[in-house]
């Protein structure tokens, strides 16, 4: 009941933002929709693809921000005078970070794919099947990119919290101990997943042809009934989509690890 | 009665300097300490010791027998110098989300004090004078039935009329015979009424420890009359 206490409460200090920026990124992306055909072709794509760009670096600034906040306008007292534990207080932050920056990231996302798809029908040179399989692989590419969105993303917010509570916990050389906290982790992980995958054995290693995740056949069939021909499996041969589990379970365990080194911190060290 | 508080040879330094050097405090329920002492002489610092919001560098702290962390905050309710309400929070949402963490929230409390200090629950922290802004982090402190209870300079910045409700509020809601509490002020003569014991620090160490009575007689005269002739 504490974490849904504490997420109300982060939910209500930034609804109006939120909400704001919803609105705004629609009116954005209704703009560069309108833009097609009268800009040069793929730029209401291109600009589009890059609002998801900067919300990716807008989320990177803010996952410093949200327990920085608290310290700002003196709420640390209140925050840290209540009877829960620091990993109560961080989860909240966390998951009002991924309901923010996940549904802005997703939608934009999905604007973006909007306005691609329309460009391409607006070229008027496909026909009907061509342009379903095209559509069919662009919502596949989105839906693949889902979950990595949303992982990179968590983890950015841990490490965001976790170098905060460093920063907190030292209290010297704010800036240098910030970055060092957020790089040191990225750092260490990188490497040790780099090592684990060398040895991790065969059935971690998970790969798909990436003709097959975008499902290039029915792409393929149009040409064929159009009289083109492009061979995408042979184009894309060797071209996978893959993951390795145990790099995987690397990077959750080391997240995992911050997550309660950061809640540990604000707990027993972290001052008003 | 049993010991509410107990502190042993707490000390807390910030850099180079001891903000607190060296303090011993029992504090039995039912008894209420004025905590005394020029500005620097570590009475906020003594408080957020208590309050788990610091840590000490020497010594220990101890509440209901253990140690200050989420389950002793549970049993202390602190009003700190500082304007630690969300600003955008209005009355009612600031009384919602804090009491929902305490057990010992009384809301009928909250509404007659609401009344008492003339509060509008409709009112955005923000938009409050610093006397409303006082008032209502008393609100949230006095309207809870906790063991021991921290008052950082509650008369701070409020004015004569807001003083004496803040006063009288503190004597009608006070559990006189549950709770401890400790005012730290430097504003001793419109509170002193309420002090029991009285501990005066200067520059961080315990110089005079008593009760308000005896040193009233001892140095004839009162509180602030002892205030006076300790620190001036």
């Amino acid at each position: 009941m504490d974490f849904v206490r504490l997420y109300k409460k982060e939910f209500m200090r930034g609804q109006r933002s939120f909400g704001a920026t919803l609105v705004i990124t629609l009116c954005v992306m209704l703009f560069f929709f309108t833009r097609i055909g009268r800009w040069d072709t793929g730029l209401p794509t291109l600009v589009a693809m890059m609002v998801v760009f900067g919300f990716g670096i807008a989320a990177f600034i803010k996952s410093f921000d949200s327990l920085k906040e608290e310290w700002k306008h003196d709420n640390q007292y209140l925050m840290l005078s209540l009877p829960v534990r620091g990993y109560s207080i961080l989860g909240a932050k966390l998951a009002y970070f991924m309901t923010e920056f996940g549904s802005h990231m997703l939608l934009i996302g999905a604007y973006t794919a909007i306005i691609m798809l329309a460009e391409i029908r607006s070229s008027n040179t496909l026909g009907n099947d061509l342009y379903g399989g095209i559509a069919s692989s662009v919502w596949r590419a989105y839906g693949l990119c889902v979950l990595p969105t949303l992982y990179i993303l968590t983890g950015a917010g841990i490490l965001g919290l976790f170098s905060y509570t460093v920063v907190l916990t030292i209290k010297k050389f704010g800036f240098w101990v910030g970055t060092a906290s957020y790089i040191l982790p990225l750092w260490l992980l990188s490497d040790l997943s780099s090592a684990v995958m060398k040895v991790s054995p065969g059935w971690m290693h998970i790969e798909i042809p990436l003709s097959k995740v975008l499902s290039l056949g029915q792409i393929e069939s149009a040409l064929d009934r159009s009289g083109g021909v492009i061979n995408f499996a042979g184009l894309l041969n060797g071209t996978y989509v893959g993951i390795d589990m145990a790099s995987v379970l690397v990077w959750t365990a080391g997240m995992i690890g911050l997550f309660y080194l950061a809640s540990w911190l604000l707990e027993n060290k972290a001052e008003v | 009665m049993g010991n509410i508080l107990e502190l042993q040879n707490v000390k807390k330094r910030y850099g180079t300097r001891w903000a607190l050097n060296g303090v011993d405090l029992t504090l039995e329920e039912g008894e209420i300490l004025g905590l005394l002492g020029p500005n620097g002489s570590g009475k906020s610092t003594m408080l957020k010791l208590i309050a788990g919001l610091i840590r000490p560098t020497e010594g220990s702290v101890s509440i209901n027998g253990s140690r200050p962390g989420p389950e002793a905050k549970a049993h202390i309710a602190m009003l700190p110098d500082a304007d630690h309400i969300y600003g955008w929070m209005t009355v009612k949402q600031a009384i919602e989300y804090v009491s929902g963490f305490y057990e010992d929230f009384d809301h009928e409390k909250a509404d007659r004090f609401i009344e008492a200090m003339g509060l509008d629950t409709g009112m955005t922290v923000a938009h409050m004078s610093k006397g409303m802004s006082e008032r209502l982090k008393l609100v949230l402190v006095m309207a809870r039935n906790a063991d021991l209870i921290l008052l950082d300079e509650p008369l701070g910045g409020i004015d004569p009329t807001s003083r004496d409700k803040i006063i009288s509020g503190i004597a009608k809601e006070y559990r006189w015979e549950h709770s401890a509490m400790i005012i730290a002020t430097h504003l001793v003569r419109d509170i002193e009424p309420l002090f029991e014991r009285v501990l005066f620090l200067k520059n961080g160490q315990g110089v005079l420890y008593g009760s308000a009575d005896e040193l009233r007689a001892r140095y004839n005269g009162s509180i602030e009359d002892v205030f006076k002739e300790v620190f001036i």
